[in-house]
């Protein structure tokens, strides 16, 4: 098939279809938008709690999360977590993080979140000289979309 | 104004019934449209250079992900010193503080402005029960695609995904509060949302500057609090050694707990 000129527009309210950019659209046919298909089992988005129950050592990578997306070929995604700090953090609340960042007490430890062409994985990695550990007893919460578009 | 427009429910929904994010999309907000997306190689990671020239005229919203390994990596700065960030004409890499040798990423740029404010209605925040199973729907490719197609990367969009549907972008400047520089946002929300931030430092693009990713969870350093209603980003100093100068906040329709 052909790339013709055709397509769907829907503006926001008070643009005129002809002259509105397509920053002034809900939908516009000439840019895709991310996905995530619903329906999958497992889900390619949710919301996931996970909780330490002892500090870990340092220089270990610990899975917290693993969905089997299989889409074969490796996706789009996002992540973002909350975290409850307590001890030496506390005051500043529930915190957000993104993506790949690194987490209190220690400055290296992080959470590597990524994808594969089957998996998508959130792991907490501890730095070899941080003295290990995530000592806060707090939840995470992670929420997380698997999008059907190419990360890679 | 005429209380007209189109809205579609994810699959399974009634579309009379459905909250706002139980919606595939609605006329009432915009979706994150993707403007541009590729590969972007470096053999010298210290070196700083043009990723794309979008030229939209305004800082657009972008995700990066590192694939160096062949997986893909969400990318933030700390994670491994790379910075990203855009400015009306660029999408551009400002090189790793801490790493050397060759790395790969891929870039999302998206026809979102960080500059310009927005605020969405709301239309229904009260969740309904998924009922229906009826296989009926909408569906729109990409042009040039088959509408038969099984693979999603096909659509623009279709009743069985959901995609993140905007609803504000706040844009301003922090104020010290004699600890921190403090960035804060309302927005309308009685649920805790998906919110994403970029800040703005004093680094520029000839003098035009640039939006970045935060340090999220830089020790305490910087953070971001949000309780149902508000949001807050703190920073004690900027990541360069400078003070940000301001910040975006984007706020999806999209509840952090699904």
């Amino acid at each position: 098939m052909s790339a013709e000129n055709y397509g769907i527009i829907v503006t926001l309210p008070g643009y005129d279809w002809q002259t509105a950019t397509p920053e002034q659209c809900a939908i516009h046919t000439k840019y895709s938008n991310p996905l995530v298909e619903v329906g999958k089992t497992p889900e390619r988005y949710g919301t996931f709690t996970y909780q330490f129950s002892a500090s870990v050592a340092a220089g270990t990578r610990t899975n917290i999360l693993t969905v089997d997306h299989n889409l074969g070929y490796v996706p789009m995604h996002t992540v973002s977590w909350s975290h409850d700090f307590l001890g030496a953090h506390a005051g500043f609340g529930v915190e957000y993080g993104e993506g790949n960042c690194d987490v209190v007490p220690a400055p290296y430890n992080y959470m590597d979140c990524y994808t594969t062409s089957t998996q998508f994985k959130i792991d907490y990695v501890t730095d070899p000289a941080s003295g290990g550990g995530e000592a806060s007893l707090a939840p995470f919460t992670f929420r997380y979309y698997i999008f059907s578009e190419d990360g890679l | 104004m005429a209380d007209y427009g189109l809205r579609a429910s994810q699959k399974g929904y009634d579309v009379q019934e459905a909250s706002d994010s139980q919606l595939l999309f609605s006329s009432s907000w915009p979706l994150l449209k993707i403007e541009q997306q590729g590969s972007f190689n470096t053999n010298d990671v210290t070196v700083a250079e043009t990723v794309y020239t979008h030229n939209l005229g305004y800082k657009p919203f972008f995700i990066i992900y590192e694939t160096t390994d062949g997986t893909s990596r969400y990318a933030t700065p700390l994670f491994d010193g790379t910075q990203f960030g855009v400015n009306t004409t660029e999408l551009k890499f400002f090189g790793s503080y801490f790493r050397t040798g060759a790395k790969t990423f891929y870039y999302y740029i998206f026809r979102l402005p960080l500059t310009t404010d927005y605020e969405a209605p709301i239309i229904n925040e009260t969740d309904t029960t998924r009922s229906l199973i009826d296989n009926y729907g909408l569906k729109v490719t990409k042009q040039g695609e088959d509408i038969s197609s099984t693979d999603m990367r096909d659509y623009v969009i279709h009743s069985s995904c959901r995609s993140p549907m905007v609803h504000k972008v706040d844009n301003g400047g922090f104020t010290f509060n004699g600890t921190d520089y403090v960035f804060s946002t309302t927005y309308s929300l009685s649920y805790l949302p998906w919110i994403r931030c970029f800040f703005n430092y004093a680094d520029t693009i000839g003098t035009d500057t640039t939006y970045l990713y935060p340090y999220f969870g830089g020790n305490g350093s910087t953070y971001l609090k949000s309780t149902p209603g508000s949001v807050e980003i703190h920073n004690a100093s900027g990541p360069f050694g400078a003070d940000p100068l301001n910040a975006t906040t984007v706020i999806f329709k999209d509840p952090f707990t699904i």
